[in-house]
């Protein structure tokens, strides 16, 4: 009935809005303009002051922005070619600005000015090569300094040597929709890694009849021991589904099941048999000694999934891997942005001038932080909910368009002196610091976890961080990797699920 | 077909008027109606583009209220109790520019004016084939309903935003949207580009053989200048994007690996391995930045058309201005690594990139310059034409200032995937590009329909369209300076960026206003095709030849023998004459001068 009512208002008003332009029509036909004009003086005496109006109010609109929210909104820059690259910007915007300002004010001016009058006639003036020379030379003498200035400034940032200044390795691992991180240890070199050892965490029975409690794998990481694991994983699966299909089997040899499930099943026993095929051949070669460089390279390797701390004014070269899609790490107040692109390794190195401490007492960031607080504590008491503060923290974000969850795909990073980043490393405190992410599957839902009844963020936040040490405890001593969550990753989900949840069972808080 | 001046041509012209209805309106072969089905079906396309923006921006500008309207028109999967779902709204995101970018500012602005003027303002009977032209319509039509049809697949359209680069877009169990939608979105695409391609190489034929007697290269308009290089740009960066498009497709459904390497998905370890994704990335954008003037250089002939037109003045600097084409046109084509400077790609191309981009600047300044220099000392009819064409040279000066800092590689490294760049290409596609085709529109509607569109109607569009446009799009610019990445489904994830809420509420409420502008073009256009008054033969008194053709289409477009071209097409206000233009065809008096 409403809708009908609506419907009915609509048709009217249009209706209503067809008959006023007739009318109009008719009127300006019966008036029938002397002056044949197809504008008439009014229509454009209207328009022109119209244009300077809105000259100023767009000049008033873009300078009230730029007062409000500045050039730069980003606050000051937290690392050493940052202040390069502001640098740089704020060039760009002195020459760019009274461009902008001057040709649009010239073009509404002119617009306003010259408007039409019957009793003068336009300047024949179809060219100058004077004029055109000038519009050329000008442009291109401002463009010389931008080239120049920025492609200085790109060289300094992109092509610095590997070793200048002794970096820090840390590799920045994205997946859907999580970062990881992983420090390079005692020996500054990050080991080798291989998506086919991805693996969680389980357990097995080694040749010499011991049980293995396997931490997991997430990253991929090459050592003799993950390899192991892994190859042993797939033996597990291949059991189970071959076991699966045996039973499967009737005395004649026909399967009870469906015929897409035996495929499928047939199916996956030949690509885990490829895959181990692959494994074997390439990579088993070159950790089968203990005392080879890629088993050494990788055994100390820590792995970190949560934030991550730096050091001020040490270097730090990340590298960047992906497991899945793209996606961009994007270090807002570090002014350093590179993609990572799944089989290809990129990296990005700057030097943090600022501790998060320093960074947060600055003037700027203070305003900037007093500000969304206020937002915040009004936006919480009008919901009726607690007040709570942000505090302000550097941050590594996804830039590049990666699926549902990519709007909350991000890590705090904290910057401290060396000494506090000492007793981090050593106190291994790191695992709680601050709480990782909740993960998200792929339609961007939280992930609740099977065991698990709760949706509160806050639950499974601690949830989480009880799992990384959990599996922490159950790691062997020189093997710093664990699976902080339930892996929804593993192989083959659906038909080992009972086998992995196992291993993972969630403990209630 | 072309080109002929003799009695019997025409004689046999009179008797191809009694065409079917269906020869006539739906599988016609004359160019103007092709043009107009182009238009109408760009409008629709335009109005499902718009229309899904106003929808993602609800969700942006309020994001913890509920819409009812969203359940209702997408869907309780999508929008369940009025909230849209973050895949719907990366969907919306992607169909948006898909639609707005390819279907609205190529196949739409292109389609329309490229059909419609070549053959009248060069003194031709018909394009080249009218057959081609034809199927090259209908396989747009087809590819529109398709893209059209995903939106309605269960588990939604293409999301892996417009450039959907894979990964993401080649693996459905990524995301949902890249099942089903993305391979109608990859099928909708490369029945497009044959669309385009058709149409390109009409143009290009048409326009070097079939110019009327004296239309010299140096005496064309240059809308048609304009038309000629965006279809060399089509033809040489379209078959790009449909390699780029097969690849996809097999490493989709054949297990290739061209773009796949060293996955792990939900399901396990791909096998697939050894691609690059950083080849799609070349190969898409091989295409995506030529694309970029395929969209913007008609614009710009539209608007040196109707400039000089309206201030009754000839347009400055005709030779710079198709220099500036040309120039534009050549760099066009080694500048597309400016949109990858942060891929890991080599510095080293980084910086020869920034280099090349840069100086699309000096082409670009010199067109602007040539414009204001055309208003000064003119004599400005403000027509609903001229008020969007202003409108088009002021957002072409902004969005032009802007790009100079993302061509900037170490600038870019911060503004990438910003919402500065969404401002950016926004204010120069969305507007300037948007505001030349409605300039288009209101000049050549007399043309098309011959008709007369209401100008306040036209004033009052123009107006709500360019103060919601540079209030949506100017603000994003400072929320991207803020380093707010794009593509986010909610903005407040991230405390940093609440600062710029309040932005986000204006942004939204801009952009509705927009929408509602548009409604009133929509209005103004399908009333005044059916109930608008006459237009009489030249109504802006313009010197182009289309103008003399009479106001009721016929075939063959000028009842008698073709017109013979004597001068430039800019003669307006020329000193000797009384009238204050002269048409293409009025002969060189003795002593005159050409220009």
């Amino acid at each position: 009935m409403n809708s009908l009512l609506i419907l009915i208002a609509v048709v009217a008003g249009v209706a209503a809005i067809i008959q006023l332009v007739r009318l109009n029509e008719t009127a300006s036909a019966l008036r029938k303009e002397k002056t044949e004009e197809i504008v008439t003086d009014e229509e454009n005496n209207f328009m022109a002051w119209g244009f300077l109006i809105f000259m100023f109010a767009f000049f008033g609109f873009t300078i009230w922005l730029m007062a409000k929210y500045g050039m730069g909104g980003l606050g000051p820059a937290a690392s050493v070619h940052g202040e390069d690259t502001d640098w740089l910007l704020k060039l760009n915007y002195w020459i760019i600005l009274p461009v902008f300002f001057f040709t649009n004010a010239l073009l509404f001016v002119f617009a306003f000015k010259y408007k039409y009058n019957k009793n003068r006639r336009a300047t024949y003036f179809s060219h100058s090569n004077k004029l055109e020379l000038i519009w050329t030379v000008v442009p291109s003498t401002a463009l010389a300094v931008i080239i120049f200035m920025g492609l200085k400034t790109w060289v300094n940032i992109m092509f610095t040597a590997p070793e200048e200044g002794n970096p820090m390795v840390v590799e920045a691992y994205a997946e859907q929709f999580q970062w990881t991180f992983r420090i390079a240890g005692e020996n500054n070199n990050l080991g080798d890694a291989d998506y086919k050892l991805i693996c969680p965490a389980f357990e097995y029975v080694d040749d010499h009849g011991d049980t293995v409690k396997f931490g997991g794998n997430p990253m991929g990481i090459v050592t003799k021991e993950t390899v192991l694991a892994k190859l042993a994983h797939i033996d597990q699966l291949v059991a189970t589904l071959n076991s699966d299909l045996v039973k499967a089997t009737g005395a004649n040899g026909d399967f009870f099941e469906p015929d897409e499930i035996i495929n499928a099943k047939m199916e996956q026993i030949e690509i885990l048999n490829t895959l181990k095929y692959r494994i074997e051949s390439g990579i088993w070669p070159t950790v089968m000694n203990d005392t080879s460089s890629t088993n050494l390279a990788g055994m100390d390797d820590i792995y970190v999934p949560n934030d991550i701390y730096l050091i001020k004014n040490r270097p730090v070269t990340f590298k960047f891997r992906s497991k899945d899609v793209i996606h961009s790490a994007w270090f807002p107040h570090f002014r350093a942005q590179m993609n990572c692109v799944p089989g290809l390794q990129t990296s990005f190195t700057f030097t943090p001038n600022y501790t998060t401490k320093e960074f947060a007492e600055l003037p700027e960031t203070q305003a900037h932080y007093k500000e969304i607080n206020e937002i915040h504590s009004e936006m919480q008491k009008s919901l009726g909910e607690e007040v709570e503060n942000v505090d302000f923290n550097f941050m590594l974000i996804c830039n590049k368009i990666c699926g549902a969850g990519h709007h909350n795909m991000k890590r705090n990073i904290i910057v401290v002196e060396e000494g506090e980043y000492e007793k981090w490393y050593e106190c291994e405190d790191f695992k709680e610091v601050t709480p990782v992410t909740p993960r998200l599957d792929i339609m961007g839902r939280p992930v609740v976890y099977e065991g698990w009844n709760s949706t509160s963020d806050e639950k499974l936040i601690n949830h989480t961080n009880m799992a990384v040490e959990n599996a922490s405890k159950t790691v062997e001593p020189e093997m710093e990797i664990v699976d902080p969550v339930v892996s929804i990753d593993s192989t083959m989900n659906a038909i080992d699920s009972s086998m992995i949840t196992d291993a993972h069972a969630p403990e209630q808080p | 077909m072309a080109g002929g001046h003799d009695h019997a041509h025409d004689h046999a012209h009179d008797h191809h008027h009694e065409e079917s209805f269906i020869t006539k309106y739906i599988f016609s072969q004359d160019h103007k109606m092709i043009a107009k089905q182009y238009l109408v079906t760009a409008i629709v396309m335009g109005i499902i583009g718009i229309g899904l923006s106003a929808l993602f921006r609800l969700k942006l500008g309020w994001p913890d209220a509920q819409f009812p309207i969203l359940e209702a028109l997408l869907g309780s999967d999508a929008a369940p109790n009025g909230e849209l779902q973050a895949n719907w709204y990366l969907g919306l995101v992607t169909m948006h520019g898909t639609i707005m970018v390819f279907f609205v500012l190529t196949g739409g602005l292109s389609g329309t004016f490229s059909n419609l003027l070549i053959p009248l303002q060069l003194g031709a009977r018909d394009m080249a084939s009218g057959l081609l032209n034809m199927i090259s319509y209908w396989l747009f039509f087809l590819s529109s309903v398709i893209m059209v049809i995903s939106l309605f697949v269960e588990t939604g359209p293409a999301s892996a935003g417009w450039t959907i680069y894979p990964p993401l877009s080649a693996l459905e169990e990524t995301q949902p949207g890249s099942g089903l939608g993305m391979t109608l979105w990859l099928l909708s695409m490369t029945i497009f580009v044959a669309s385009s391609l058709l149409g390109g190489i009409n143009y290009i034929v048409t326009i070097l053989n079939l110019r009327t007697k004296g239309m010299k290269m140096t005496r064309m308009p240059l809308t048609i200048w304009a038309f000629f290089v965006t279809a060399v740009l089509g033809l040489l960066s379209f078959p790009v994007l449909v390699s780029a498009v097969v690849l996809l497709l097999m490493d989709r459904g054949m297990d290739t690996s061209f773009y796949l390497s060293e996955i792990t998905t939900s399901s396990g370890a791909l096998a697939q391995s050894g691609g690059s994704p950083i080849l799609y990335e070349h190969l898409f954008w091989f295409l995506g930045h030529p694309e970029v003037y395929i969209v913007l250089l008609p614009a710009l002939g539209i608007s040196s058309e109707v400039i000089a037109t309206n201030s009754r003045k000839p347009i400055f600097g005709y030779r710079a201005m198709i220099g500036s084409i040309l120039a534009i046109g050549f760099l066009s084509f080694i500048v597309w690594a400016h949109h990858m400077f942060v891929t890991g790609m080599s510095p080293f191309l980084g910086g020869v990139f920034t280099f090349t981009t840069l100086l699309i600047a000096i082409p670009s300044a010199v067109k602007v310059f040539n414009y204001i220099t055309t208003l000064w000392k003119g004599n400005i009819k403000f027509t609903p034409a001229m008020v969007f064409s202003i409108g088009m040279v002021s957002t072409f000066i902004t969005g032009g200032v802007t790009g100079i800092i993302l061509a900037d590689s170490a600038l870019d490294i911060s503004k990438h995937d910003t919402y500065f760049v969404v401002g950016h290409f926004h204010v120069v596609m969305g507007m300037s590009a948007i505001l030349a085709m409605f300039a288009g529109v209101y000049h050549w509607f007399p043309k098309m329909y011959g008709k007369m569109m209401n100008k306040k109607l036209g004033y009052v569009h123009f107006w709500l369209t360019i103060i919601s446009g540079y209030g949506v799009f100017i603000p994003m610019h400072f929320t991207g300076e803020g380093g707010l990445p794009r593509r986010y489904y909610d903005n407040t994830e991230i405390p940093m960026f609440d600062h710029f809420m309040d932005l986000n509420v204006l942004i939204s409420v801009f952009a509705l206003i927009g929408v509602i502008g548009q409604v009133v073009f929509f209005f103004n256009f399908f009333y005044s095709a059916f109930r608008g008054p006459r237009s009489s033969q030249n109504p802006w008194q313009a010197t182009t030849l289309e103008w003399t053709t009479p106001v009721d289409h016929v075939h063959g477009n000028w009842p008698g023998a073709l017109p013979e071209v004597h001068r430039w097409p800019y003669d307006y206000s020329k000193p000797g004459w009384d009238e204050d233009f002269v048409p293409q065809t009025v002969p060189l008096k003795p002593d005159e001068e050409e220009h």
